[in-house]
């Protein structure tokens, strides 16, 4: 990073260190009062300084002089750490109601994510993931996954605790962020392979010729995604739930009409006909195998030639099941 | 219907064996009137099922009348003596510790522990087998415990990190109340991990011994702003392979 483009703050914060941080602060403030709430109402000002500088606004009563993002992210530091009585000096946090909370929001995230300086098993982190889960849920965010992903995956490295961020992440009910996990599958870091597996549901490769394997395994997961995008819903299953939690799976009765659904809730995005309605009465009582062949089929003829899709679509299930399986069993 | 070596059980005899009302008796029950086949290989199997699901009900009971608190991960906390807190929030046994004793010592010196409800939930898993193996058994099946949710479980109870879906549920049971519109800055309140302890009670660990009810309304204060889904209970449950245990019970019994 650019030293030069930090504010006056976190030069010092950088440079120095918290205790420094702190110590210059409460000094200046206490000199000159306006020169140094000029400083932390700096646009420029990165969130880990005003964290940092949390118990000299509160010991000097500085409150009242910060500016609207300082007040909007110390709104979100005590809902997220629960505390009474910082929420009572800043007001209540409240969400989506301006756009200067999702600003803020943005602005922790931006400033605040990668720094590591109090470790992360401690109260920074749990604001960087509420705040990551503000984002991806109630802000429907999606240009911080990629961040998200990563820090994930760091901080599995490092033993960090990281089932809140999978579970904000997830939050985000985006399918596209799972190519953000796939990535992973490729990494030389056997603890990046596992995660990613574990994320994804998959398998995790035999030792013996792992990049091979995982090169085929990052095709394959590519390609099951590219077909299933349109049917894939959140099973909202995590780490809090389970140990083998599988958070997407395919909507087989989407799939077999060829009809989108919502990722989030599982609704269709296009309105079935009456004969659509009454094929899938009967498919989704036949057994999960032979739901798999006609979704599967259904699919890909359907990519292929929409016309012999609808007459294909028509015919009896039974009549389907036979056309399906002879062509699949023919490739 | 219970099968007992490819045998259909005549439940009078078992029954006898437990007082009215008991746990083991709704179970028994349960199973003898379901369409499912509960298969075992011996009477023994089966009453080896019935004595873990009551010592899991009796920890659950224990952890909740004693002074375990409710932490999240970041500020778990467990006695040094025993155990390690590990970066991710879990504890992991101390070298040189018996793990029989690392365990009792959750609940003799519980005000000095705090988690949240999935790696309670673990913990009565192990404080029900401490209760039937003997403790010398417990230290050799157990050697290496982590107590982290259901994240690296032993493999000897590593099925009940996993949930699936059932036609039949049993005291004992683990079930989970899924709460989809949680509070984003609140993800400890996205669902709760309870143990089914009969009679429509159920204990999930930072909320209490309850019945249904009371846990969605703990759960439904704990929504998004805003929120249109109410918090449910799944219908799938987590069970340990009473099998396999009691195959380690027979063994660590003919040792000793």
């Amino acid at each position: 990073m650019n030293r030069q483009s930090l504010s006056a703050l976190d030069q010092i914060r950088v440079r120095q260190g918290k205790a420094r941080l702190q110590k210059i602060f409460h000094g200046l403030a206490l000199r000159n009062r306006p020169r140094a709430l000029s400083y932390l109402n700096e646009e420029k000002l990165q969130f880990p300084s005003l964290y940092l500088l949390m118990p000299e606004i509160r010991g000097l009563d500085l409150y009242e002089d910060l500016n609207p993002r300082n007040i909007e992210a110390l709104k979100t530091c005590a809902k997220i750490l629960d505390d009474e009585n910082l929420g009572m000096r800043v007001g209540p946090f409240l969400q989506q109601d301006n756009k200067t909370t999702q600003q803020t929001l943005q602005w922790i995230f931006a400033t605040g994510a990668q720094w590591q300086g109090q470790g992360k098993t401690g109260a920074y982190d749990a604001v960087i993931d509420g705040v990551t889960a503000l984002l991806t849920r109630a802000y429907e965010d999606k240009n911080v996954l990629p961040a998200v992903a990563d820090m994930i995956f760091t901080r599995n490295r490092q033993g960090y605790f990281i089932h809140d961020l999978v579970w904000a992440f997830f939050q985000s009910f985006d399918p596209d962020a799972l190519k953000l996990v796939a990535k992973h599958l490729l990494s030389r870091n056997s603890q990046d392979v596992e995660l990613a597996c574990k994320l994804l549901h998959l398998p995790l490769p035999q030792e013996t010729g792992r990049g091979a394997d995982m090169q085929k395994q990052y095709q394959d997961y590519l390609t099951w995604l590219e077909e299933n995008k349109s049917f894939l819903y959140f099973t909202r299953e995590y780490f809090h739930l389970t140990s083998d939690p599988q958070p997407v799976d395919v909507d087989m009765s989407a799939k077999y009409v060829c009809k989108r659904i919502s990722p989030k809730n599982k609704k269709t995005l296009e309105p079935l006909t009456a004969g659509e309605q009454r094929s899938l009465q009967v498919f989704e009582k036949m057994p999960g195998e032979k739901q798999k062949i006609l979704s599967d089929y259904s699919y890909k003829i359907h990519e292929q030639d929409l016309s012999l899709w609808h007459q294909w679509i028509q015919k009896q299930l039974g009549e389907q099941i036979i056309i399906a399986q002879a062509e699949l069993e023919g490739n | 219907m219970i099968i007992i070596n490819n045998q259909p059980l005549e439940t009078t005899s078992i029954m006898e064996e437990y007082p009215p009302n008991s746990i083991e008796r709704t179970i028994i029950e349960t199973m003898s009137a379901s369409n499912e086949r509960y298969y075992y290989n011996s009477i023994e199997q089966l009453k080896f099922e019935l004595r873990m699901r009551r010592e899991i009900i009796n920890a659950a009971e224990a952890l909740y009348n004693s002074d375990f608190h409710f932490k999240v991960f970041r500020d778990s906390t467990c006695n040094p003596a025993y155990w390690m807190r590990t970066n991710d929030g879990g504890f992991s046994l101390q070298p040189r510790v018996r793990p029989s004793d690392a365990i009792r010592d959750i609940f003799t010196n519980s005000t000095m522990y705090g988690t949240e409800c999935a790696t309670a939930t673990l913990i009565l898993y192990y404080k029900a087998l401490l209760e039937i193996y003997p403790a010398e058994a417990f230290d050799k099946i157990f050697p290496r415990i982590y107590l982290m949710n259901w994240h690296n479980i032993d493999r000897q109870i590593g099925e009940v990190g996993m949930v699936r879906q059932v036609n039949d549920f049993f005291p004992g049971d683990r079930r989970y109340f899924a709460n989809p519109d949680v509070d984003p800055t609140t993800p400890e309140w996205q669902g709760e991990n309870v143990i089914d302890l009969g009679n429509g009670l159920y204990y999930g660990h930072g909320i209490g011994r309850f019945a249904a009810p009371k846990f969605i309304e703990v759960l439904n204060e704990n929504r998004i702003e805003g929120a249109d889904e109410s918090a449910y209970l799944m219908d799938t449950a987590g069970r340990p392979d009473f099998k396999r245990l009691y195959g380690l019970y027979e063994k660590a019994v003919a040792i000793s």
